[in-house]
């Protein structure tokens, strides 16, 4: 391989915590914990975990929504700090975000021109007499025609919702792109569009995505890294070919299994995971072992690090190395 | 802004005027008779002066506490002045102060709202002192207000206001709060709108409505309060006709002429039914499921 390009985004021991209180008594969840990623300028970077797990945490935390406890985050070479407006201007213009819920995340009452030209006032990149024919650039550019620009978001489908949104998050020529669940909300039929969309504007504009999901096949079609997240961690990180060929965490072996594969004769003898995801259910040990079909004493005392197992491929489990070979499943599984 | 351009085949023809006004009327009639009446009041007050040039101020010895008849239509008080004149001067006075009141009640409250919404800091001065507001009975407040001030026009339209504004407070505060989380507000906030842009243009357009209701109840009991102020001699200080005060003046009278009081009270009954129903007009209008539960 060439000599690797300096990340676009890299966010190092990112925490963050929320005290929640029921019944009089607080408690403390740990949405994201010690997390660490590195985004490559023009890839797509996936996050995968159950619901729960922290990602969408994670995703507000690299768009300065919230604000981590700890951990830092370097965009393009600087380290991000919002203290003042035009510190906030300069990284919402370079960093946007795309949400789950088409429905909830436009502005009711905003025509749809309203809403793709509002990135362009907030950030001064049009005047008032040029914002109309860049609105409607912006929106032949996600497959909508001018004459959406009069409508509200309540006479537009899902798709279409989602393409303004989409719209109105490259109105201000970022360069990351993240995406939460950008399709889960939608109808299947028009799943794949959108993704062709995002996947589109990629390669045309050059953007980076951050793509949180919890469809391994989805993520299988448009990532170029992968990381797994369980309970506010990463479990296992890797190129998304090594990972769809070989995921070595007892945990992405389970949520694999749990993906339906459209072939009548692959056969499904991964474990299943039993159980749901408990947070702070687990104190001491690996957060998995509870749900983990290859438990063993270790996985108790100690919680696993993340550590490579091989080049760019890191795995947070004890057994990990044996995991490299296929004995020890076939062994569990009879 | 933008307004798109859509084929004119494809649009459906427009009802005219006309009908389009009575569709209106017949799916809210409570709002429109209320502005109906409204309308016909505020004219009343513009309209008499013109009609009717006797100076409300004007005494006569030889006419007091005349029947209503051709020269004084609604008759005169035991000073003989104009009952009509006055009820239309004395309009005016109350209006004024309804308006005046409601208007900075509105910049106030929306205001104070917003910001106790967005900031918790703020919120717990603002929520504090406007909680305690709402403690006392309305009346009892606003004497308050007036025995410590003396009574005055101005002196009024600031008890109205400190009766009222808490309302409008919370109304707006309550709206921000169940916004300010919504995911269309997170979403202007990632795009890098500042926090005054997203409570003006996000977040506050979905408050106008209960805000407005609040803003027509707070205007008919301004009226209200208005008159029972100068009911009780704290209004706007005589001579200067009000309709609270031809009312306490009428007392003496009720056996000997009646009309002294009937005139000024059905009056201020019309004034505030036609805000109520415009309130609760309003609030039907904008939200159907209390029509539906009001029946």
């Amino acid at each position: 391989m060439s000599t690797p390009a300096p990340p676009l985004l890299q966010a190092s021991g990112l925490r963050k915590r929320y005290r929640l209180r029921s019944a009089g008594a607080v408690r403390q969840i740990t949405a994201v914990d010690d997390v660490s990623i590195q985004l490559v300028p023009g890839q797509t970077l996936a996050i995968v975990g159950e619901s729960g797990c922290g990602k969408s945490t994670l995703a507000k935390l690299v768009t300065q929504l919230e604000t981590a406890d700890a951990g830092e985050l370097v965009f393009d070479g600087r380290p991000i700090s919002i203290r003042s407006r035009s510190e906030r201007l300069r990284f919402s213009r370079d960093v946007q975000m795309v949400f789950q819920d088409p429905y909830g995340s436009l502005t009711p009452h905003f025509r749809v021109g309203s809403l793709v030209a509002e990135p362009l006032s907030v950030h001064r990149l049009a005047s008032a007499t040029a914002v109309r024919k860049r609105v409607a650039e912006i929106l032949s550019s996600v497959g909508l025609g001018p004459e959406i620009a009069g409508r509200f978001p309540h006479e537009l489908s899902g798709g279409q919702r989602q393409r303004v949104s989409i719209a109105r998050a490259i109105a201000t020529r970022p360069r990351l792109i993240v995406c939460d669940e950008p399709v889960s909300a939608l109808d299947v039929s028009v799943r794949s569009q959108i993704v062709n969309l995002l996947l589109d504007l990629q390669r045309d504009l050059g953007l980076s995505y951050l793509f949180i999901s919890h469809d391994l096949a989805l993520v299988d079609h448009i990532a170029d890294t992968v990381c797994v997240m369980y309970l506010g961690r990463i479990v296992e990180q890797a190129p998304a070919a090594v990972f769809f060929a070989a995921p070595r965490h007892p945990y992405s072996r389970a949520l694999m299994s749990s993906s339906p594969v459209p072939d009548p004769r692959r056969r499904n003898n991964a474990p299943a995971v039993q159980g749901e995801v408990e947070a702070g259910a687990i104190s001491t040990g690996c957060r998995f072992r509870n749900r983990c079909p290859l438990a063993v004493d270790r996985c108790a005392q100690s919680d696993p690090p993340l550590d490579p197992v091989a080049p760019g491929h890191l795995v947070a489990c004890h057994r990990a190395e044996e995991l490299g070979t296929r004995a020890l499943w076939t062994a569990q599984l009879g | 802004m933008i307004d798109g351009r859509v084929s004119l085949a494809s649009v459906p023809r427009r009802p005219a005027l006309g009908e389009r006004l009575l569709l209106w009327v017949a799916s809210n009639p409570m709002l429109a008779i209320g502005m109906a009446m409204l309308t016909l009041l505020v004219l009343f007050t513009l309209l008499t002066p013109l009609l009717v040039p006797i100076d409300p101020l004007s005494i006569s010895a030889t006419a007091k506490l005349q029947p209503p008849g051709w020269e004084h239509p609604l008759g005169t008080d035991e000073l003989g002045r104009d009952q009509l004149s006055r009820l239309v001067v004395g309009g005016s006075i109350s209006l004024r102060i309804a308006i005046a009141a409601t208007a900075l009640t509105a910049v106030f409250g929306v205001a104070l709202g917003m910001v106790s919404g967005q900031y918790p800091a703020i919120d717990i001065v603002v929520s504090q002192i406007s909680d305690s507001l709402l403690i006392f009975p309305g009346v009892v407040l606003a004497i308050m207000i007036l025995a410590a001030l003396g009574p005055s026009e101005l002196n009024v339209i600031i008890a109205v206001f400190v009766l009222y504004v808490p309302r409008v407070i919370r109304t707006v505060r309550a709206a921000v709060i169940e916004y300010r989380d919504a995911d269309f507000v997170q979403a202007a906030r990632s795009l890098g709108a500042s926090d005054l842009r997203v409570l003006a243009l996000h977040i506050f357009p979905r408050a106008i409505g209960p805000t407005m209701v609040q803003l027509s109840l707070g205007f008919s009991s301004a009226i209200l309060v208005e008159a029972g102020l100068s009911f009780l001699g704290l209004g706007a200080p005589p001579p200067a006709p009000t309709w609270g005060g031809m009312i306490s003046g009428a007392r003496e009278y009720i056996r000997t002429a009646p009309w002294m009081m009937i005139a000024p009270g059905a009056i201020i009954t019309f004034a505030v039914l036609s805000l109520n129903l415009i309130g609760d007009g309003l609030r039907d209008m904008l939200d159907p499921r209390s029509r539906a539960a009001g029946q």
